[in-house]
């Protein structure tokens, strides 16, 4: 089970976002990506997913040696692949219920029968294990929910929907301490062998509760440096001027630009 | 008069068509006159009823729960005048059926006495070309509205509504939500007025106007107008129309479901706190699969 970027290219709007990323990751294995805000690190996990918004250059992403590239959204899910969102949106009048019964009713073969009383009880465990309170199921699905809440949502959702690839991207962003380790160590009773994870993350205290195998560090649209958790404390004490020292790597100066002023009147 | 079964089975129903009155209710019928007094929950069936004005009365502190069905076959006019007494309260529900593509008017006047209340849901899955006018007078204090309105078109659906709420005293309250869908080349054309006259201060009226256009041809057009000449009232209006929410597209496509599955799902997201307000099983599961065959 393996899911292989392989020299990935990718722009948005023309502008290239992801240069060159190689990144293989096995079932069973956890990667840690982290790195400066905007260096493409969202960018990797929803291109993964097929979000129209990006456009694949050049490079390719393969699930089991199989290229994904050409699969819509919906495909890629089916496949195994999961993304837990760093903005989780909200669907004003769509249960929770029955937001997660459709997306397991549509992974089922043709004449399999989602077995209900089975669903409702598991929903109800997981969603008790993240302390989600009652009446979760009833909920709209993120509406109104805090930004723990819609967090802990994502997590509930995974461990619903049994991926076989799930990005995390942020997950730590809105939890309080309490509920950071809950959700590390409900995540990481889901680590094993049929599942490989993708954390995204600027902080060392994510990373306390979920033991990365694997630390990456992406600096302007690559991965520029791959470790164990060694780099993680490197990181925390240090932040990231050094790995850019260390391997000569240059901030991408955007040149300035005039927007011209109100009272600039072009004659022509 | 043939009556829909689904009406029938309900212990109290009246039926009305051009000559003929059926009323299985404790309300009184007379004249085109329905008068209820008492605490009611009624099926009121119009079968092509295109006469004379249709004049209803809430009694004094009667509760009235109505559902008012029209169907019809040929082009018709229905007015209406509604009159809700000192402390009443009536929850009306309407929904317009036409038999086969084919034009339809109707007029509707409410007038609302001292801390009366009018809770309407308007459900227009109307398929051809519909024509709403409706005044809404709060004549006395406390006098309240609420309105859902679900206007879902399709096809080659011609639908134009006025909506004109008159706060007529001090303290008096309207809430109107439309929930506008438009698919093929559906037109929904909305005139949404509230206006509160001066003297009638603490008053309290508000619209919300949202809509999803789902074709190309589609259309909706709304436009919220507010008359207010008071200072000291509350009062807000607005329209937000577009298409189906890509980032809720998206959101539901990483969770496997296929596009149909996912534009289905926000679709009945959009409709559901309407049809969740109808309180009947059977009307709703109607208005459900009324909904999925239209779009």
């Amino acid at each position: 089970m393996t899911l292989e970027f392989k020299d990935l290219y990718v722009s948005v709007e023309g502008n290239t976002i992801l240069k060159g990323i190689n990144l293989k990751v096995n079932g069973g294995e956890t990667h840690a990506i982290m790195g400066p805000n905007g260096t493409g690190k969202s960018t990797l996990a929803q291109v993964c997913m097929g979000h129209p918004k990006y456009k694949v250059e050049s490079g390719d992403i393969f699930v089991d040696g199989e290229s994904i590239i050409d699969k819509s959204v919906d495909e890629r899910a089916r496949l195994g692949i999961f993304l837990g969102m760093q903005n989780p949106i909200e669907v004003p009048g769509v249960t929770n219920f029955d937001f997660i019964k459709a997306a397991l009713q549509t992974r089922m073969e043709k004449g399999e029968h989602l077995r209900v009383g089975k669903f409702i009880l598991k929903f109800e465990s997981i969603s008790q294990e993240l302390q989600m309170g009652k009446g979760l199921a009833h909920r709209f699905l993120n509406q109104g929910f805090s930004g723990g809440e819609k967090k802990r949502n994502e997590i509930l959702q995974m461990k619903m929907l049994t991926p076989k690839f799930a990005f995390l991207d942020e997950i730590d962003s809105g939890l309080d301490v309490d509920a950071l380790k809950l959700v590390g160590d409900q995540v990481t009773k889901e680590k094993s062998s049929n599942l490989g994870l993708v954390l995204i993350t600027h902080y060392q205290r994510l990373l306390d509760y979920i033991v990365p195998d694997f630390v990456h560090i992406m600096i302007n649209g690559n991965i520029v440096k791959t470790g164990s958790l060694e780099l993680i404390t490197k990181i925390d004490q240090e932040g990231y001027d050094w790995v850019k020292k260390e391997l000569g790597i240059e901030d991408e100066g955007k040149n300035p630009y005039s927007l011209g002023t109100c009272a600039t009147k072009t004659m022509v | 008069m043939k009556i829909p079964k689904y009406i029938q089975k309900n212990n109290a129903y009246i039926a009305l068509s051009g000559n003929e009155v059926i009323n299985q209710s404790k309300a009184v019928y007379k004249n085109n006159l329905l008068i209820f007094s008492d605490k009611e929950e009624v099926f009121v069936y119009l079968d092509n009823y295109s006469k004379d004005e249709l004049n209803i009365v809430i009694e004094e502190k009667a509760n009235v729960k109505l559902f008012l069905i029209s169907y019809n076959s040929r082009e018709t006019k229905i007015k209406m005048n509604v009159d809700i007494k000192r402390e009443g309260l009536l929850k009306l529900y309407s929904n317009f059926i036409s038999r086969r593509k084919t034009i339809i008017h109707i007029d509707r006047t409410f007038n609302l006495d001292y801390y009366s209340s009018l809770i309407l849901l308007n459900n227009l899955t109307y398929n051809g070309q519909l024509e709403l006018n409706e005044d809404i007078f709060l004549n006395d204090e406390l006098s309240n509205l609420d309105i859902d309105l679900l206007n879902v078109g399709s096809q080659d659906d011609d639908i134009h509504v006025i909506q004109h709420v008159y706060h007529k005293a001090k303290k008096t309250y309207s809430q109107i939500n439309n929930w506008l869908i438009s698919h093929g080349n559906a037109k929904l054309d909305y005139y949404v007025n509230g206006t509160i006259e001066k003297g009638n201060e603490l008053s309290n009226c508000q619209q919300l106007n949202k809509g999803i256009i789902l074709s190309d041809n589609g259309e909706i057009k709304v436009k919220p107008t507010l008359f207010i000449d008071e200072y000291n009232v509350k009062a807000s209006h607005g329209a937000a129309i577009g298409q189906i929410d890509e980032n809720q597209l998206f959101y539901l496509l990483s969770r496997g479901l296929s596009e149909v599955e996912a534009r289905s799902l926000i679709i009945s997201g959009y409709i559901n706190p309407f049809v969740n307000k109808i309180k009947n099983k059977s009307l709703e599961s109607q208005l459900k699969r009324k909904i999925s065959s239209l779009i």
